[in-house]
């Protein structure tokens, strides 16, 4: 049998190096619908790079997820409650990214502001995993090349919320995101869909 | 030529990685044989030697069987990492199995950072004054000379590094008639905040009994125990904050005093819990929320000056989407010639049942073009 810590370490490893791959291609497509350097077959190649890589690190996550909770006991450790908080936000924006780049297709680079903002989400995600791969770093080395940057937060202390207020917290979540779904005014390009 | 220079830079960045050290971090105070942690500080490919200077020091020159030791090991002038952290061990062999003072038949009451472990992790403030750590310990039931070795593990210059001193002898002496003495006994290493500790102290031979005690390095205060039954009982009183508090014991009678070494106690902070069920809650939460504002926010950025002509009436909303809007009567006729200047029937087929006239002749053109492909 292999230790669920093994199978985290890989798992991870599998989510970072395609998440990276997805971040590059990105920040690339988007230089290039600011500067037009290296042509729009490219841009089309390096945005299909950058969507499938997304697409196989979101299906990593729930696997790193379930590794790291059978690796380590959460309910003892704030920073595995930071750890399995910060897997929700990661989860949640990296869906979003994809959400974005499925409904917008190709043509989102033709408009800089929608590309920016991809761009900025699929920053944020990838911040977010490098946090995530921080905090374990730390917990297995005692140390995360984040510290070089002097501002990179160790997560030793967590929230410490009760049940009802998390269901509360859970419920505005959830009604917030129906409401974007349902009430608020789709786009034309999703009304075109 | 560009591409070389870009992989050339690319392949030199690579080489100008240091090789890490296996666990800058530490693996935590433990009972651990002279072979612990060879793999990674002893082997030639990933370790350098050590210049750490090792010494020994004791509290007396030598001991009687069962009887009290305090045994010291500083290190100094060694390499240090970013971090100073250092492991020093107390052995008594070398062989790496079977070579704790445990298995000489040695007791450690307290290795002076609030347990009882012959491997100890400390940090060292710099390589001149380097890091003392003191094994409070019972010597063994027999007679003899006993040796002892200190070894440090440590990190510096991008290597693991350790050192293993030369042999150290304690000497086990028999015990003088009517010597003080402490009977094989679990010291008390750590408690929790607020909490008092009654001591039960197997002590022979003794007429007092005092428990004396202080808080880092300062002024000594001492508490007489009582005797009660086999034992002598004292209460150490209770400490409020996570303070550096140890103990030793005074034994003694007319002829003799003996003391035992300096016990450290650990606080037990009240350890962090977490309903496990709430945090995933939260976490679902965060997830939502992130996704709805993502979605959001994309709808926003995506939107354009004309989207809310192909907008049903309930969606219309305000440039800064805070408010509904409900188009007069005097906009809408201004507003279906700017869309499509073609005429539009009343009985069209295309009509969805229940429109109004008014409804279709200003949604209509946008519902055909969007359901049926334009045209009219």
């Amino acid at each position: 049998m292999v230790a669920a810590a093994t199978l985290h370490a890989f798992s991870t490893e599998m989510l970072v190096g395609s998440m990276t791959f997805s971040v590059v291609a990105t920040v690339l497509c988007f230089a290039e619908s600011m500067f037009e350097k290296v042509g729009e077959r490219a841009q089309k190649g390096l945005d299909h790079a950058a969507y499938f890589a997304a697409i196989f690190a979101l299906c990593c996550i729930p696997i790193v997820a379930i590794t790291g909770n059978a690796a380590g006991d959460a309910a003892s450790s704030p920073v595995l409650v930071n750890k399995m908080l910060l897997s929700g936000l990661c989860l949640g924006l990296w869906i979003g990214v994809i959400l974005g780049r499925k409904t917008w297709g190709p043509e989102m680079w033709s408009n800089r502001k929608m590309g920016l903002v991809h761009t900025g989400f699929v920053c944020a995600g990838y911040t977010t995993a490098a946090m995530l791969g921080s905090i374990g770093s730390v917990m297995t080395r005692g140390e995360t090349v984040g510290d070089l940057f002097g501002i990179w937060p160790h997560f030793d202390n967590a929230p410490s919320i009760s049940f009802g207020l998390s269901m509360v917290l859970f419920v505005l979540s959830l009604t917030a995101l129906l409401v974007v779904i349902f009430v608020q005014p789709k786009s034309e390009v999703e009304l075109n869909l | 030529m560009r591409r070389a220079i870009i992989l050339t830079s690319l392949l030199l960045l690579v080489l100008c990685v240091q090789p890490l050290s296996a666990n800058p971090g530490g693996t935590g105070d433990g009972n651990r044989d002279a072979a612990c942690g060879g793999s990674c500080h002893g082997d030639p490919g990933l370790s350098e030697p050590s210049s750490a200077v090792l010494s020994f020091s004791q509290d007396r020159d030598a001991a009687y069987v069962g009887g009290p030791i305090s045994i010291s090991v500083t290190a100094t002038d060694m390499e240090l990492s970013s971090r100073s952290m250092v492991g020093m061990f107390l052995l008594s062999g070398t062989h790496g199995v079977a070579d704790t003072p445990q298995d000489d038949g040695w007791t450690i009451l307290s290795n002076g950072e609030g347990g009882s472990t012959n491997y100890v992790e400390t940090y060292a403030q710099d390589s001149n004054t380097g890091a003392t750590i003191t094994w409070s310990l019972l010597a063994p039931v027999n007679e003899g000379t006993y040796e002892f070795y200190a070894a440090i593990h440590h990190g510096g210059g991008g290597s693991a590094r350790m050192k293993i001193s030369s042999v150290h002898n304690v000497t086990v002496g028999p015990i003088p008639d009517n010597l003080p003495q402490m009977l094989p006994w679990d010291a008390m290493t750590s408690r929790s905040l607020g909490e008092e500790s009654v001591l039960s102290m197997p002590v022979v031979n003794a007429t007092a009994v005092t428990l004396e005690y202080r808080i880092g390095e300062g002024p000594i205060a001492s508490i007489s125990a009582q005797m009660e039954g086999e034992a002598w009982v004292v209460t150490l009183p209770a400490a409020l904050s996570d303070i550096p508090l140890s103990y030793r014991v005074v034994m003694s009678n007319d002829e003799f005093t003996e003391t035992t070494g300096w016990i450290s106690v650990a606080n037990n902070v009240e350890g962090y819990t977490a309903d496990i069920f709430a945090v995933r809650l939260q976490s679902m939460a965060l997830m939502l929320g992130s996704l709805a504002l993502c979605i959001s926010i994309q709808r926003r950025m995506a939107r354009n000056s004309n989207s809310a002509i192909v907008e049903p009436e309930a969606a219309l909303i305000s440039p800064d989407q805070t408010s509904m809007v409900v188009p007069s009567m005097a906009a809408l006729e201004v507003e279906i010639p700017q869309m499509e200047p073609v005429s539009l029937s009343l009985d069209d087929p295309r009509r969805p049942p229940g429109w109004t006239d008014e409804q279709w002749l200003h949604y209509g053109p946008d519902h055909i073009k969007q359901n049926h492909g334009g045209g009219f």
